[in-house]
């Protein structure tokens, strides 16, 4: 009997971890399938027959092009293991613009796409939906509110729940490392998370510096800790936080750095100030209050703005429809408000119960398991 | 003198009406904006520096628009695999261009 083959494409550090979690939930339906294809360390582990490692390879905007021979000395490997190899299914995670020419190279060959963690069509772009239709036999969406995008494109697609909360709901919360972090009741612990690429830390850190500054000058007794998702970008936030303590010794600020431990920091928060992102989910499972902001230059906020196609950057609130945490989307360095709105969620009892229902709210919709294993039960389906 | 102010005037209805989403006046105003450049940028050079002129029209003209169309046809039939939304970056780098170009050029001429 001829064994089973599917290939596998993901680019970024979230799809890595996702694509891990569907690879051992494939293995656990069928342990005879073979699974090659682009991945990391998490996908490698899970039992990943690696033909490149995408580690390094994720970047945004005009640091794209510099990658653009290294990209398509991969696509060719890929096109070449399409034509020798003639996987049963190729399955794309995210990663939208590379991952949409190896959609198109699988569906020149009769190979059948399925699309697991849509580009955010929601949030700019919906026109790719086109696109998508051509490319992909079957779209595995992440969001509730992204079933309909692709229903009313006429794109045949399945919803399964977010993935992170596979992790999230067996994830063990190394509680006396949280005692550590927030060891004194009567301190406000405020957690500053800007993110997990260099480009994204460059531009939020300096300005959630100044809003820290802010916050410890109306409150005292605030601590803050600031977190580093991966141990590469420690240098980059210690040199950050170094060069705004020096430049600021007239107000020290009680800050601690502390890296690969998101669960615990936000345990250990009372409110967290973070990049737009996956990590708002995280922080709404552990029902933290939040301010979320993303930073971007002007120009590009110009060219960007007709085009946006969706009232709020927060996943939380999307999916809330509604404003349930505050959110800025900044051309300028907007501190100020970003120290109001963190005061005054601090420092309001009801404000802040009322933001902890609202994200139970969001929990109870979203936070629930077994979105790998229906998406790995959608993969099979498509090959039997 | 009525070429400068045209393309001025038209460029800052462009940016206004392309931030507020006003696609038509915004297509319109861009029309006006590359005409009128087109107009000023040959009677200032062709007849002395055609190749000049050619060149700065292939740059400041025909690569942004063909960019835009390649844009627009992505929107109507997805056609590119890759996000053609890069050219409107590349339509607001070089369109506008063509105006300080043409204002040098007069202030050089008088």
């Amino acid at each position: 009997m001829k064994t089973k083959k599917i290939f596998i494409s993901a680019g970024e550090a979230s799809g890595d971890l996702h694509g891990a979690n569907l690879i051992k939930e494939l293995s656990k339906k069928d342990p005879s399938i073979e699974i090659y294809g682009l991945g990391r360390d998490r996908m490698v582990e899970a039992g990943l027959r690696c033909i490149h490692d995408m580690s390094s390879r994720s970047v945004m905007w005009l640091h794209t092009l510099k990658k653009i021979p290294e990209l398509w000395e991969i696509f060719s490997d890929c096109r070449r293991f399409f034509d020798e190899e003639r996987p049963e299914l190729v399955i794309l995670i995210d990663y939208a613009g590379f991952n949409f020419y190896l959609a198109k190279a699988a569906k020149k060959r009769g190979i059948p796409v399925m699309y697991y963690i849509s580009p955010q069509l929601w949030a700019h772009g919906p026109w790719r939906v086109k696109k998508l239709k051509k490319l992909v036999d079957k779209m595995v969406v992440i969001y509730p509110f992204e079933e309909t995008i692709f229903t009313r494109g006429d794109v045949p697609v399945t919803y399964v729940g977010h993935p992170l909360f596979d992790d999230l709901c067996t994830r063990v919360v190394d509680k006396e490392f949280v005692e550590k972090l927030s060891h004194d009741e009567s301190d406000q612990v405020v957690s500053l998370l800007p993110g997990s690429r260099k480009q994204e830390i460059r531009r939020l850190l300096p300005i959630l510096l100044e809003t820290a500054s802010v916050i410890h000058k109306n409150i005292p007794t605030t601590r803050f800790l600031l977190s580093c998702s991966n141990k590469r970008n420690l240098p980059l936030i210690e040199t950050l936080r170094d060069d705004y303590i020096s430049a600021n010794k007239q107000r020290p600020l009680p800050i601690e750095i502390v890296t690969e431990r998101v669960s615990e920091i936000i345990e250990a928060s009372d409110l967290c100030i973070s990049s737009s992102g996956t990590v708002a989910l995280e922080i709404a499972f552990y029902r933290v209050p939040m301010i979320i902001c993303y930073r971007i230059a002007p120009t590009a906020y110009f060219i960007a703005k007709p085009f946006l196609s969706t009232s709020y950057v927060c996943l939380v609130n999307k999916i809330a429809e509604r404003m349930i945490v505050p959110e800025i989307l900044m051309c300028r360095d907007e501190y100020k408000w970003l120290a109001a709105r963190a005061t005054e969620l601090l420092s309001d009892k009801e404000k802040r119960e009322e933001c902890i229902k609202a994200l139970e709210r969001v929990k109870a919709t979203i936070g629930h398991p077994g979105a790998s294993a229906k998406a790995a039960r959608e993969a099979l389906g498509l090959i039997q | 003198m009525i070429l400068i102010t045209v393309s001025i005037f038209s460029l800052l209805l462009t940016a206004v009406c392309y931030f507020f989403s006003r696609s038509i006046l915004c297509i319109i105003f861009a029309s006006i904006f590359i005409v009128s450049n087109t107009v000023l940028a040959h009677t200032l050079l062709y007849e002395q520096h055609a190749i000049i002129f050619f060149l700065l029209i292939a740059i400041c003209v025909i690569f942004p628009v063909s960019c835009l169309i390649s844009f627009l046809f992505d929107i109507m039939y997805g056609i590119f695999c890759i996000d053609t939304s890069f050219s409107l970056v590349i339509a607001w780098a070089f369109l506008p261009l063509l105006l300080p170009i043409n204002l040098i050029l007069v202030c050089l001429e008088n």
